[in-house]
């Protein structure tokens, strides 16, 4: 039972935390954050496993983890509102070619980093090329390009 | 699924009044967790400044350092000062409350007790002391077991004991 009840709270508590720190905190993968990542995942995984090494144990843990994941995506397809919360939702930081100051900053996107974006997925090679920046549910910038 | 909206072309749930509540939220958050880190240095948490205590007062025959907070499965220590005179060489009996034994696992006790005695509310533990003219000094190196409110009761000999508690955190 406290293997389960363990690895619910540690779900919870990492939502809420990865929710708090921003779309964009662990979102570029560079070495640093990737090393972050390891870390965070070495610390959790002692208060997890607690001492038990069973299989018994592990299955438990696995099965609580995908479990709640499950359960989450049934509620977030039948109620779209919880999407919002659990997931967050795009936000528009170029607009019709238009930079949208307010949003950049509150979610500490920069224009060096929609254009490493821009080039990346689109080939573009400067921001008037740009007609929508996007920063996605998972922290990617998505690029939409000006028609020719 | 998601409630689609179509702004300049493109079909997008975006909603800038949603993200502005959440980024309200976010500073809230980011506030919650220098608070609780500013707590954890402060000793809080576990061990640290706010945390260090003293029962039974400088001048008394015993007294026992301790932290008023610790940590489930965390090492902890109990750390007992006689007074001169209190362990007059040979042995001493350290009494320990039954509460605090039996929701802790006692990893060691210095010195080493020669042996040990189950009482009805309280363990008895026979130490061996060199006779000494400053403090005698008796370490209990413990983790909690059970988190929640720790009552400790220590006790030397037929002295009254100190009792005060200890909260630990799961």
């Amino acid at each position: 039972m406290e293997s389960v009840i363990r690895a619910l709270i540690v779900y919870a508590v990492l939502l809420v935390i990865f929710r708090i720190a921003g779309k964009r905190t662990l979102a570029q993968a560079s070495a640093f954050e990737l090393v972050l990542l390891l870390i965070i995942s070495e610390t959790i995984q002692e208060a997890l496993v607690d001492g038990d090494h069973s299989l018994t144990n592990a299955f438990l843990l696995v099965t609580t983890l995908v479990g709640t994941t499950i359960l989450l995506s049934v509620v977030k397809h039948r109620w779209p509102p919880v999407v919002r919360w659990l997931d967050g939702l795009p936000l528009i930081v170029i607009q019709d070619g238009r930079t949208v100051k307010e949003s950049m900053d509150r979610e500490r996107v920069d224009e060096a980093e929609i254009l490493s974006s821009a080039r990346a997925s689109e080939g573009l090679q400067r921001l008037d090329e740009i007609r929508h920046a996007v920063v996605e549910e998972n922290g990617d910038i998505t690029v939409v390009p000006k028609k020719k | 699924m998601a409630e689609l909206k179509t702004i300049d072309g493109m079909q997008i749930n975006h909603d800038i009044a949603h993200h502005r509540r959440e980024w309200r939220l976010q500073r809230v958050g980011w506030l919650l967790m220098a608070l609780v880190l500013a707590a954890a240095l402060a000793g809080l948490l576990g061990p640290g400044p706010l945390s260090h205590a003293s029962a039974g007062g400088p001048g008394a025959p015993v007294r026992v350092d301790y932290d008023r907070f610790g940590r489930i499965e965390a090492p902890a220590r109990l750390r007992i000062r006689l007074a001169p005179g209190v362990a007059s060489g040979g042995t001493v009996h350290l009494r320990l409350g039954r509460d605090f034994v039996e929701n802790v696992d006692i990893q060691r006790i210095y010195p080493e007790p020669g042996s040990t005695r189950a009482g009805r509310d309280e363990f008895d533990y026979e130490l061996r002391t060199a006779p000494t003219p400053d403090a005698t000094i008796i370490d209990v190196h413990y983790q909690a077991e059970r988190f929640g409110t720790l009552p400790v009761r220590v006790g030397i000999g037929d002295a009254r004991p100190v009792a005060f508690s200890q909260w630990v955190y799961p």
